[in-house]
């Protein structure tokens, strides 16, 4: 949310390229954010994940 | 159409007289000449080949310069994906020793690059945007959705590491110790 936060500094800056770029980006972190808080808990869920290594050598 | 031909003019004409210009001005407004100038580019590519020996013909303008920058958007993307991804592939199997946890970082990344992708193409009809929107879309995504589902998962593993099984750890992944977790994502 913070990142989305700070990217709409840059739709302040009146050219094209800026508030492109401000654009994407908001909606790909977004995205991510949606995709993060929803999909990877499912998948977590359906696939076997491994929780503990041994770095002991 | 002017050339030093039709008006005379000397500034059309380099200083040591071997190069000229020749100036045109494509009908409609920028965008219709963008998607006309592929047309006018070929047919001076075709002129150049035909007049190789005497001349060397070149092309440039506004439309000319959107036609390349487009093509090489294009170009960098294919060639920069290819190589980010088994990269990512690569990094995310070292650091977590496991190429189950590493494949699903990956497909969370390329879920929210096509969540991404698609919505511009919406505002697009409402507000023209630029070219690069792609690249950043590509680039931010695959930062920012391995990052976001690198945050999930340890607090994955945390829950896992206190004993509970999958579906509770799931489950409290939304309680109070996750609340860090959505000011971070």
């Amino acid at each position: 949310m913070t990142v989305v936060l700070t990217l709409i500094g840059m739709l302040l800056i009146p050219f094209n390229i800026f508030i492109s770029i401000g654009l994407g980006a908001i909606f790909v972190v977004l995205g991510a954010m949606a995709a993060a808080m929803t999909l990877l808990p499912s998948m977590l869920i359906l696939f076997l994940v491994p929780v503990h290594f041994d770095f002991s050598l | 159409m002017g050339n030093i031909y039709s008006t005379g003019s000397s500034p059309l004409v380099s200083d040591d007289c071997r190069a000229t210009l020749i100036g045109f001005v494509m009908a409609g407004d920028f965008d219709t000449n963008s998607d006309n100038i592929d047309v006018v580019v070929d047919v001076v590519h075709v002129a150049a080949e035909a007049e190789r020996a005497d001349f060397d013909v070149r092309i440039t303008g506004q439309s000319t310069m959107g036609l390349d920058n487009r093509e090489l958007t294009q170009e960098d993307l294919e060639k920069s994906e290819p190589i980010g991804v088994p990269i990512a592939l690569l990094i995310l199997i070292v650091v977590l020793v496991a190429l189950a946890i590493a494949a699903m970082q990956l497909v969370m990344a390329i879920v929210s690059i096509i969540v991404a992708i698609g919505i511009p193409s919406l505002v697009g009809t409402f507000f023209e945007l630029s070219l690069f929107v792609t690249n950043i879309i590509t680039m931010i995504g695959l930062t920012v959705g391995i990052d976001y589902s690198l945050f999930v998962l340890s607090r994955y593993r945390e829950e896992r590491s206190l004993g509970l099984d999958r579906i509770d750890a799931v489950g409290r992944l939304g309680l109070l110790p996750a609340e860090p977790l959505f000011s971070a994502v």
